[in-house]
């Protein structure tokens, strides 16, 4: 058959059947405005080609019928494609629709009327070519009086379809390759339908191959606007079948030729080649077919597939990797290979600073100065929803009214198209934030469904990354103050000697100066806070420069690499200061008191290598202990040079303290006369009291001294006040109970005394945390300070005051018997009775005494 | 996406989520966002000349240091840098400036800058508003754009200029008339010619002051607005209206009220006198309308919801503090004193109070009184499923005598009116008072001198000193009798020493403008029986 012929059956009985197979997957699939009115145009387009097929093949009522419907098919379809493309470009218009509408209605009611078309017949005859015979068909009409009108007006509504679709280019209402394929689709059906007019060319499908093309450019814009996923339309299984019935016809059509050429050659082979070919055939065709299903894969499950083959790539990367930059990298790949954003960041929580920042980006240029903190509306959002957040909803939902104009610019400047919540365990462990798209597509209701996946499941391995990078870092760190234990520093000790080369490294060995004291005076949770400060104004010091350990109990060391000892002593004596400063200096008079003493080596000066440069320097270390404490000594090979503030060892003191003492005691024994003798007594029963609860010596030495100064504070109280007869008023009791202050700031200026500002500052505690100044509780109160407050008031009571005599020792034992456990500690204070009552302590006696003095 | 656009796809639903989702809050989120946004306030504010000044250098980190370091403001504060508009000075950029008169102040007018986020937030608000006055159920409201807007409300620079500017934009609708002649036109004439364009038209939206709405409702039904009906140039549909209209008129012999020829899908309206005047608004125009309430400082800040019997304050426009009846008398009677402030979560419902508010956005007022008085009337709303607290609006501060919303009086513009008018005029104090028409009026009560001659000095005199004067320092005084046939002012002359005799006999000063009702009853009465001469 000639090509022409070929072309007058094949054109119209493929398009029929493309249109039907497109309607049929139409009506089945989840229908917008875009598709019904397109399913409008097909409509059109399936009577135009139907009734060429029918007028060719003559079918009843006759070849002028079918015409007529051709015809009315053909005007049909530019008025639907107007209103699809109306539709389409968002321009409907109600009153040129219903214009356009009625003109068509006309033109086909002309049409049916017989002035369109007046002969149409389709003429057969025998025909020869190439030596075979074949029926030749050609289809013959002629226009009637309307015809040309009806044409023009046709042609001006194509016109006005691309004029419209041009329009909304230029408005920017349609992208660019979507409205190009819609106008070169109605150009090319343009073209098609002008060919109607002449009769020579007319006679063949031009317009209805023409029609095809255009229908076909159509889909592919609908498709490429991202308004319809094609795998909507076309199920798996329906494009698999159409494609394996396409192949297996292919393949039968190849087996019969062969068969047929051989049959005509040698009928004996036959059967061999037969079986051969088909096996042959077979062989090349499965190939085929496997490409085949990846083409459509590729083709038209395209998001799907790229989905597919991200998640799998990134399951089989992620899975039992606890490294939290392989993970993010991987994360950002698998989306990158899924959904093509411009830039992807990734926001981790800081939970120390209450925000989340911008962990990795997509890009090494890009990465943005981004913090969102805790009370963001956005964070709060993200806590308590699973799904993602588009910028259309992040600028409109009320919850984020409460965003700030700069937040809200910050989203809008990067360009954020969808936020993604990264939650492991309930825990908002991180944010994904992606920008536009490459192509400036929309999201998909699939790409947020695989980033909500990809983010739940990376959060979970972020999780188990941080859970392990922190264990791996508790392993190495101390527990209280947070800085590397001792296994990390030697550790660290051979990695930087080994990393400095001929370079120099300092150390530092510091220990805190009678921290087992503060401990016992304190208790061990007031020496763990006072662990964590001093760490914590090491770190501040140190920064990035060295790195410092807890080398065990109050020992810290401090490695500091390419420090030469000038610059490690300066180091160390900031540090000794700092922390004098913070303890000794506070105008608090509540703090406690807490020195340092340093020892510094540097190696290869100093030491020749690791080991002799920790042994020398903590030998530096114990020169400054024995040289009085609060110092920093450097070790020298030859000798050490020391830097000695003060010498404040108790035995380079002792005899001047002990005169300070006396001098102070005299002072306010001078000032408040009825109270004289009253630290000397107190000191006498508080020294007896303690050693009866087995202190050991030192402490039998600091309450004598506590004692002894435990009202020096009175100094700076007025005299009216002290000696006034009759009641004091509340602001004069105010003033009273400011000696126990003042005490301390007086003891303060004397280093070495330093040890019985807790009893002193105590004595005035309650049993049950009403006393003052601090108004601590039970236990809470320093031991010492618990004896002296008993052996205070009882000398108090037993005293003569300028508003009452003494009274008897019995009255005001059982004076004090009544407030144990409201004012006094019982345990001590029974012993103290006990002690009074079995006359191991002498009251009459030390009474006498101080009368006498 | 903008409002259009969704219309076309029929979001409804994220319509209503986007405008109205607010009202779904609960007090402790609306507290939040009020606490986080003027955390924001704060930080632009002491970035800014203004700012220093007012919070007096300081950076309040909380709200409550805020509050504490912030006093109470008044325009006064302002002035020198808004008056000249001295953009500089400001927390953010102005990109417009709304004006207003500046009732008893040093100025004839008042301005207030707007910044871009602002115009943002109030394009948003009044949209909220648009769709809750065209809602009778939570979720449902029947705006879908297009819409045939009167809108009777005064143009730029005045804040209700601002509304067909930035909504359109957002989304189509046509204003009756349009923008750009309403521009050309004064109020009086608008309003007569949307109203014609109506007839043409048809209209879905009307929005206007309380007190124009029922003078124009009163003037269309009585035939007086509705001449000039051309019916080759009005819809089929109109004619259609016009024609049942006519016909009902002649078969039941009443008048033509609009709701026979339009039928509205929302009606919003604000002034101080709305409350009075709803349900003659609702007569007329077949509709329950929607009452907002907004200032020129504020911006619009509040609207009643979908069952339009109470106002809701917005969440993210002001911070708002609320100033309790009794704490505002205590001020009056002793200026010195500082009235404490309540916030939204910390009302009594039932009670009275003033509002003052601090804008967010990098407005310019700070804890500013706006001089309104509220009552709260519940804490939520029950039946409608509102948690937050709904409100009613009483009037203007007690000082101020507003009348229909057109003209505010003070004690300040009354006293030099009275000194500038050289009658010897001894004492006195002023009411607001309402008709039989429910319609506002200043009822003033004076003491003649002794020496003064009575019979001259008559009441005509000194209203007509007084009017004049009011011409002078308010413009809109004049459109009261013109637009609206009120007559705002009432003399009534009391015997000489009354005002006088009633203070030493109680102990107390007499309050110029408003005095309880209380008093004003005892005066009077002194007044008749006394002197033995009548109150006239």
């Amino acid at each position: 058959m000639p090509l022409l012929q070929l072309f007058f059956w094949a054109v119209p009985i493929g398009a029929l059947l493309s249109y039907c197979l497109l309607m049929v997957f139409f009506s089945i699939s989840q229908k917008d405005k875009y598709i019904r009115t397109f399913m409008l145009v097909l409509a059109a387009l399936i009577v135009w080609t139907a009734s060429t097929l029918f007028m060719r093949l003559q079918l009843y009522p006759g070849v002028l019928f079918w015409n007529k419907v051709m015809v009315a098919g053909m005007f049909a379809v530019p008025f639907f494609l107007y209103y699809f493309v109306s539709i389409f470009t968002n321009t409907l218009n109600n009153f040129s629709t219903i214009l356009w509408g009625s003109m068509t209605a006309a033109a086909i009611a002309v049409d049916f009327m017989g002035f369109v078309v007046t002969k149409a017949s389709i003429i057969t005859h025998p025909a020869v070519e190439n030596g075979r015979r074949f029926t030749s068909v050609e289809f013959s009409y002629s226009l009637g009086v309307m015809a040309y009108p009806i044409y023009i007006l046709m042609f001006l509504l194509i016109l006005t379809i691309l004029l419209k679709a041009g329009m909304s280019f230029r408005r920017g209402g349609i992208t660019h390759g979507r409205i190009a394929l819609i106008t070169f689709g109605v150009l090319i059906m343009f073209v098609g339908v002008l060919f109607n007019i002449i009769p020579a060319i007319g006679k063949y499908p031009v317009d209805i191959l023409a029609s095809l093309i255009n229908a076909v450019l159509i889909i592919i814009a609908i498709y490429k606007s991202r308004m319809l996923e094609l795998r909507f339309i076309l199920t798996k299984g329906i494009v698999y079948s159409t494609f394996a019935l396409i192949l297996t016809g292919l393949y039968i059509y190849a087996v019969f030729s062969v068969e047929k050429h051989l049959g005509n050659t040698s009928k004996n082979l036959m059967p061999y080649f037969t079986t051969f070919s088909a096996l042959l055939v077979a062989v090349a065709f499965q190939p085929l077919y496997r490409f085949t299903r990846i083409v459509t894969d590729k083709m038209f499950y395209k998001a799907e597939y790229s989905h597919r083959q991200a998640l799998r790539s990134f399951s089989a990367n992620i899975s039992n990797n606890l490294n939290l930059d392989d993970i993010s990298r991987e994360f950002i790949e698998a989306i990158q290979m899924a959904i093509h954003a411009k830039h992807i960041l990734i926001l981790i929580n800081n939970r120390e600073k209450q925000h989340y920042y911008v962990y990795r980006t997509s890009s090494q240029i890009f990465k943005p100065e981004l913090q969102i903190s805790y009370d963001n509306p956005l964070v709060k959002w993200l806590e308590s929803n699973n799904a993602g957040l588009s910028r259309e909803k992040l600028y409109s939902l009320p919850f984020f009214k409460s965003m700030w104009e700069k937040e809200k610019k910050i989203f809008y400047d990067l360009d954020i198209e969808v936020i993604i919540p990264m939650k492991s365990r309930n825990d908002l462990i991180g944010i994904l934030m992606l920008t536009r798209k490459v192509n400036n597509t929309a999201y998909t209701l699939d790409d947020l469904d695989l980033l909500a996946y990809l983010g739940s499941s990376t959060a979970v391995a972020f999780d188990n990354a941080r859970l392990y990078t922190n264990a791996q870092s508790e392993a190495l760190t101390d527990s209280l103050t947070q800085l590397y234990n001792h296994r990390y520093f030697r550790k660290a000790l051979s990695e930087q000697m080994a990393k400095i080369g001929a370079s120099e490294i300092s150390l530092l060995m510091i220990d805190l100066d009678l921290f087992k004291l503060f401990n016992d005076l304190y208790g061990h949770i007031e020496g763990d806070k006072a662990l964590e400060l001093v760490a914590s104004i090491m770190l501040r010091i140190v920064g990035q420069k060295g790195i410092v350990c807890r080398y065990g109990g109050e020992e810290f060391a401090i490695l500091l690499p390419y420090f030469d000892s000038k610059r490690a002593f300066d180091i160390a004596e900031k540090i000794r200061l700092e922390i004098q400063r913070t303890f000794f200096n506070s105008t608090d008079v509540t703090q406690r008191f807490l020195t340092a003493s340093i020892g510094v080596c540097t190696y290869p000066y100093a030491a020749p290598n690791a080991e002799e440069l920790l042994k020398r320097a903590d030998l530096a270390m114990y020169t400054a202990k024995n040289q009085g404490k609060n110092q920093t000594v450097i070790y020298t090979p030859r000798v050490f040079s020391s830097v000695k503030l003060y010498d404040t060892s108790e035995e380079g003191l002792k005899p001047s303290y002990a005169a300070t003492i006396y001098a102070l005691t005299a002072a306010i024994d001078a000032k408040d006369h009825y109270t004289f003798g009253h630290s000397q007594r107190v000191a006498g029963y508080a020294t007896i009291l303690a050693g009866a609860l087995d202190l050991d010596k030192s402490h039998l030495v600091i309450i004598r001294e506590a004692a002894l100064l435990h009202d020096v504070g009175k100094i700076g109280i007025p005299e009216s006040i002290l000696t006034k007869i009759g009641r004091l008023t509340e602001e004069e009791m105010e003033i009273i109970k400011k000696h126990v202050e003042m005490s301390i700031t007086i003891i303060k200026h004397l280093p070495s005394l330093n040890h019985v500002i807790p009893a002193v500052i105590g004595h005035h505690e309650r049993w049950d945390g009403k006393g003052y100044p601090r108004g601590l509780k039970g236990e809470n109160i320093p031991l010492l300070a618990r004896c002296l407050s008993t052996i205070d008031a009882f000398d108090a009571l037993t005293s003569n005051r300028p508003y009452r005599a003494g009274l008897d020792i019995e009255t005001a034992l059982k004076e004090i018997q009544n407030n144990i456990g409201t004012q006094f500690d019982p345990r001590i204070t029974n012993l103290f009775i006990e002690l009074v009552r079995n006359g191991t302590i002498d009251v009459e006696q030390s009474i006498k005494i101080s009368k006498a003095i | 996406m903008t409002l259009d656009q969704k219309f076309q796809k029929k979001q409804y639903d994220d319509i209503w989520q986007e405008h109205c989702g607010f009202l779904d809050f609960s007090i402790f989120e609306y507290m939040a966002i009020q606490k986080r946004l003027l955390i924001e306030q704060i930080e632009l504010y002491s970035n800014c000349e203004l700012g220093r000044r007012i919070m007096k250098g300081k950076k309040p980190s909380t709200v409550d240091e805020y509050r504490q370091v912030v006093p109470l403001t008044r325009y006064e504060d302002y002035a020198d840098l808004l008056l000249p508009k001295i953009e500089s000075a400001l927390p953010s950029r102005a990109i417009l400036w709304i004006e207003t008169t500046w009732e008893g102040g040093k100025n004839p007018i008042k301005v207030a800058p707007y910044t871009e986020s602002m115009l943002k937030c109030h394009k948003s608000s009044f949209i909220t508003c648009m769709i809750l006055a065209t809602s009778n159920k939570k979720g449902q409201f029947t705006l879908r754009g297009r819409e045939n807007f009167l809108y009777g409300m005064a143009p730029l620079p005045y804040l209700t200029g601002i509304v067909p500017y930035v909504i359109s934009d957002e989304f189509s609708i046509n204003f009756l008339p349009s923008t750009k002649e309403a521009e050309k036109m004064s109020f009086g004439q608008r309003n007569k010619t949307g109203l014609k364009m109506g007839l043409q038209k048809g209209i879905d939206l009307f929005f206007g002051l309380s007190s124009v709405i029922v003078k124009i409702s009163e003037s269309f039904s009585s035939g007086g607005n509705s001449g000039g009906i051309n019916v080759f140039k009005n819809s089929p549909k109109m004619n259609y209206r016009l024609l049942k209209a006519w016909a009902k008129r002649k078969q039941e012999q009443c008048e033509i009220k609009p709701r026979d020829i339009w039928t509205l899908k929302g009606l919003i309206c604000a002034g101080t006198d709305t409350s009075m005047l709803k349900k003659k608004i609702e007569y007329y125009w077949g509709v329950k309308p929607l009452e907002i309430f907004g200032g020129t400082e504020p911006t619009c800040i509040a609207t009643e919801t979908w069952s339009k019997n109470g106002l809701v304050f917005f969440p993210d426009v002001c911070f708002y503090e609320f100033i309790p009846k009794s704490e505002i008398e205590k001020n009056i009677d002793d200026p010195s004193y500082i009235p404490n402030t309540y916030l939204m979560d910390e009302l009594v419902a039932g009670n009275e109070y003033e509002l003052v508010i601090s804008n967010l956005k990098g407005g310019a007022f700070a804890r500013y009184r706006m001089g309104d008085i509220f009552k709260c009337l519940s804490l939520s709303n029950e039946e409608d499923g509102i948690q937050l607290p709904q409100f009613a609006y009483v009037d203007r501060d007690p000082r101020i005598i507003d009348i229909a919303g057109f003209t505010r009086i003070s004690e300040g513009t009354i006293t030099e009116a009275l000194e500038l008018s050289k009658l010897n005029i001894t004492d006195w104090f002023a009411v607001k008072e309402f008709d039989e028409y429910k319609r506002a009026f200043l009822h003033l009560y004076v003491e003649v001198g002794a020496d003064g001659l009575q019979g001259a000095i008559t009441k005509d005199i000194i209203k007509e000193h007084l009017s004049i004067y009011f011409r002078y320092v308010d413009t809109d005084y004049n459109d009261l009798k013109s637009l609206l046939g009120i007559d705002p002012l009432m003399v009534s002359i009391i015997p000489a020493g009354t005002i006088g005799q009633y203070c030493s006999a109680n102990g107390r000063n007499l309050r110029k403008m408003n005095p309880s009702p209380f008093d004003v009853i005892e005066i009077l009465k002194a007044a008749r029986s006394g002197s033995g001469k009548e109150v006239f």
